[in-house]
């Protein structure tokens, strides 16, 4: 199951020991994920409308053409009892001639909604534009940032400034005012309008500019302080990790907001990870002091190609307003989605049939990776009752199920899984410890028999989280030859995915979605994409 | 999915076979387009919509020439673009003419050696046939001339009529408010000699040939050069300064769209020019070209030409 990004926030309403706002696989929590999903739908709908009313941050991949093609009064839709969805009628067989001849099969889109088709990930890739530039515009020490030149983009661009001195930028001059560090660029923006735009730091940071600049005149670093501080302009965000979360709206169960960013981890058994990651910020003196803060993981998923194996990947971007977030290796171009899980709150079942339960299972994590160790500690919450007995079972990934006794597995019907008596202390065994080693859900149930012949269970998920793409397609052809691709990122000008290969060159990609909306009562199909032609196979 | 396949169907189960025509789904492009009055042109996409819905607040349309040009230009969907490159050539980092400007108008474009006492080094031609009528004649007239060189923009169709050159020039003015100093950097260099004007003279009486001769009050001396203005005394506070410079490179921008004022510079290609006793050119007979627009007038606007 997805989490979302607001169900802590939501949960942290209650207080800080209840189970719904401490454990993420209470019943409460699960229940508050469902409606926090739907808002953070809301919220995104709501920033893209408010985006909408500037020109310069409209979504530019909001749909604003389709091609129609009418089927004619005489078509009729075929029967299809199966088909509950779209009013049992069969979707007609599409294919469609793309404009280099290639000929491809287009599906109806999900739900048959244009939010659908325009959230869709794409399905192919071509080449829109191949150009050279330099990958730094400038970079170098504040107190330099006067009479210098700098290049100027390839074509307009937001900016990415990044300042590193390990000092914050804010501070009260002598006279009692209070200072921002800003950085000052003047030039033109890309509508032609001579332009200036200060850019605020308050700390050390990768801050992208407003405006989408075509020419710089200069630059000017203002109450920047100290000399030292390295500053970074760069056209692009070619392999410029930490990346910042899109949405950036999380708390943890502190009710402290998160600052989140992505970035990709080698775990250290073969797989990398796409990290999502947080600096928990009390305030704003938290933020301009930063540096003392320690990052925090959130999940890590394992990126695995759609065959199952491992990924070795180069670079992430992720594209705005979606969930999408587009990873590179040499050759290939994997569509992958941001969601981050809760586990499946119906393997926890048997739990839920006591939920007075006396024995606990307390897990030393909730997610992990690969191969990772973990520990369970079983204790006596509420010693209330006489033990007679208790078991420890596993059910793995794949299915298969075993017992676990001071680290040695069994069958789960071996009476040695058993371990009797009532504990002398509330811990009822020493620690297990167990490597995962397969992806997937761990399912660990205690099992506790007491003497007025009663019995409990209690039940811990551990998630090895991986991931594989929506999409996976080579563009090794679109490269020129002999190069590979060395980073991703999304053009701010155009909105477009591009690509830097190892030779410099960056290619700018058109998205190609082979879907299409049917509009049964007109008989009309609505394509995402211009074909020179199309079949219908009613 | 977006696989390739290979169509293995029946011919009589085939329906349909046909091309999609364009449909636009009304947007928050559109939106902006209600207010700025500016539709989507047909099948057009987000991204070309877009630049055109914000050229609109820059190259504004209205009845003058630029506002004529830029607003059928939008209107089409058509873009402009840098035709040439004109440099005005240095000999030891100084200009071989003393004030080169060039200047686009209409069908003529006048190569000034000096601009200030109106030197015109040569004068070409973009409308003749015979003459500069493409880029690529344009470019190869201008580099007949020792003070100028020109070369096409990049990725421009040298068979592009140079008359789609708008009509400007490199000459460009300036106004600035000066410091308190009697050494002032303006933010322009390449200055037009003789084009300086100061809103108070009290400071800048006197205009010396050299540095060395800036010894008494209101004398100054201007660097043109590289545009700095030596005083001998310290302007008052909020003096401004207006001044033309020669903008070199220029970019000479283009648009698909020609315009012509047929009441001035092209009006020998309408009318013979004839002469009165005093050396005045009058309108005599159309020329063939004249023939065909009076003509084209005519069959538009039901009105007696000349009446």
């Amino acid at each position: 199951m997805e989490r979302s990004r607001l169900t802590q926030e939501i949960a942290n309403a209650f207080p800080l020991e209840s189970a719904i706002r401490a454990n993420d696989q209470s019943q409460g929590f699960t229940l508050l994920n469902t409606l926090a999903l739907q808002q953070e739908e809301i919220l995104r709908q709501v920033k893209e409308i408010g985006d909408s009313y500037y020109l310069t941050t409209a979504n530019l991949n909001t749909i604003g053409n389709l091609w129609i093609y009418d089927l004619g009064t005489n078509f009729a839709f075929a029967d299809d009892p199966n088909n509950s969805a779209f009013s049992f009628l069969r979707i007609p067989t599409v294919s469609g001639v793309t404009t280099s001849g290639t000929i491809v099969d287009v599906d109806v889109v999900t739900d048959n909604s244009l939010q659908a088709l325009q959230l869709a990930p794409p399905d192919r890739f071509t080449l829109y534009l191949a150009t050279s530039g330099v990958n730094t515009l400038w970079s170098g020490f504040g107190k330099d940032t006067y009479n210098t030149t700098i290049e100027s983009p390839v074509h307009p661009s937001n900016l990415n400034i990044t300042l590193v001195s390990g000092e914050n930028y804010l501070r009260l001059d002598p006279g009692g005012e209070v200072r921002r560090g800003r950085l000052q660029i003047n030039g033109t923006s890309f509508s032609d309008i001579e332009s200036s735009e200060a850019v605020v730091f308050l700390h050390d940071d990768k801050r992208p500019t407003l405006k989408l600049w075509k020419n710089i005149d200069s630059i000017a670093a203002l109450d920047l302080l100290p000399d030292t501080i390295f500053i970074t302009i760069k056209d692009n965000d070619f392999n410029n990790p930490p990346y910042r979360d899109i949405w950036n709206w999380e708390q943890n169960n502190q009710r402290e907001l998160t600052d989140t960013f992505w970035t990709l981890e080698n775990t250290g058994t073969g797989y990398t990870s796409l990290s999502k990651q947080g600096y928990a910020i009390k305030g704003l003196t938290d933020r301009i002091t930063g540096l003392d803060l320690t990052l925090e993981t959130v999940q890590q998923n394992a990126l695995l190609t759609s065959s199952g194996v491992a990924l070795a990947p180069l670079d992430l971007a992720f594209k705005p307003y979606t969930n999408l977030v587009y990873i590179v290796d040499k050759s290939t171009i994997y569509v992958y989605d941001d969601k981050i899980t809760l586990p499946s709150g119906a393997k926890l079942s048997k739990a839920r049939e006591t939920p007075n339960r006396l024995a606990i299972i307390e897990a030393s994590t909730h997610w992990a990776k690969h191969g990772e160790e973990v520990n369970l500690d079983l204790y006596f919450a509420r010693p209330i009752n006489a033990i007679i007995k208790h078991k420890l079972l596993i059910e793995y990934p794949d299915g298969k199920a075993s017992g676990i006794n001071n680290g040695v597995l069994y069958t789960p019907t071996d009476k040695a899984v058993w371990v009797p008596g009532d504990p002398v202390n509330r811990r009822l065994r020493p620690t297990e410890t167990l490597v995962l080693n397969q992806f997937g859900e761990y399912v660990f149930t205690l099992e506790t028999h007491y003497r007025d012949n009663t019995k409990d269970w209690d039940q811990v998920i551990i998630s090895v989280p991986s991931k594989k793409p929506l999409v996976e397609t080579s563009v090794h052809q679109l490269l020129k030859p002999n190069t590979t691709i060395s980073g991703i990122d999304f053009d701010t000008l155009t909105l477009k995915p591009r690509l830097l290969g190892n030779d410099g060159t960056r290619y700018l990609l058109n998205e190609h979605k082979d879907l299409m909306l049917v509009d049964f009562s007109n008989k009309q199909l609505y394509f995402h994409e211009d074909y020179d032609s199309v079949r219908v196979i009613s | 999915m977006a696989t390739n396949v290979t169509l293995q169907f029946k011919v009589h189960e085939i329906h349909n076979v046909g091309q999609p025509v364009p449909h636009n789904v009304f947007n928050e492009f559109d939106q902006h387009g209600l207010l700025l009055n500016l539709e989507r042109l047909h099948g057009e996409g987000n991204f070309d919509y877009r630049q055109r819905l914000v050229d609109v607040n820059v190259r504004k349309a209205n009845s003058t020439y630029f506002g004529l040009v830029y607003g059928i230009t939008r209107e089409l969907g058509l873009d402009l673009f840098t035709a040439i490159k004109i440099q005005a050539l240095k000999t030891n980092s100084v200009f071989k003419a003393t004030n080169p400007v060039v200047v686009f108008r209409g069908p003529f474009v006048d190569l000034y050696s000096d601009y200030n006492t109106g030197i015109i080094d040569r004068t070409i031609d973009r409308w003749e046939y015979t003459s500069a009528y493409t880029l690529a004649e344009l470019v190869t007239e201008i580099n007949k001339s020792s003070y100028f060189e020109a070369v096409l923009g990049d990725t421009i169709n040298p068979y592009t009529r140079s008359m789609t050159i708008l009509n400007s020039s490199s000459r460009a003015s300036f106004s600035e408010s000066l410091p308190l100093s009697t050494q002032i950097h303006l933010k322009h260099k390449d200055i037009l000699s003789g084009s300086m004007e100061f809103s108070s003279r009290i400071v800048f009486i006197t205009e010396q040939t050299t540095l060395n001769n800036v010894k008494n009050d209101g004398d100054y001396y201007i660097n043109y050069k590289d545009g700095i203005i030596h005083a001998f005394q310290t302007p008052q506070p909020g003096i401004r300064v207006t001044y033309d410079r020669i903008i070199n490179p220029f970019t000479a921008v283009a648009s698909p769209v020609i315009i012509q004022d047929i009441h001035s510079n092209f009006r020998d290609k309408l009318f013979i020019q004839n002469k009165d006793e005093f050396g005045t050119a009058f309108d005599g007979k159309p020329t063939i070209l004249g023939t065909e627009i009076i003509n084209e007038l005519y069959s538009v606007y039901p009105e007696y030409w000349g009446e």
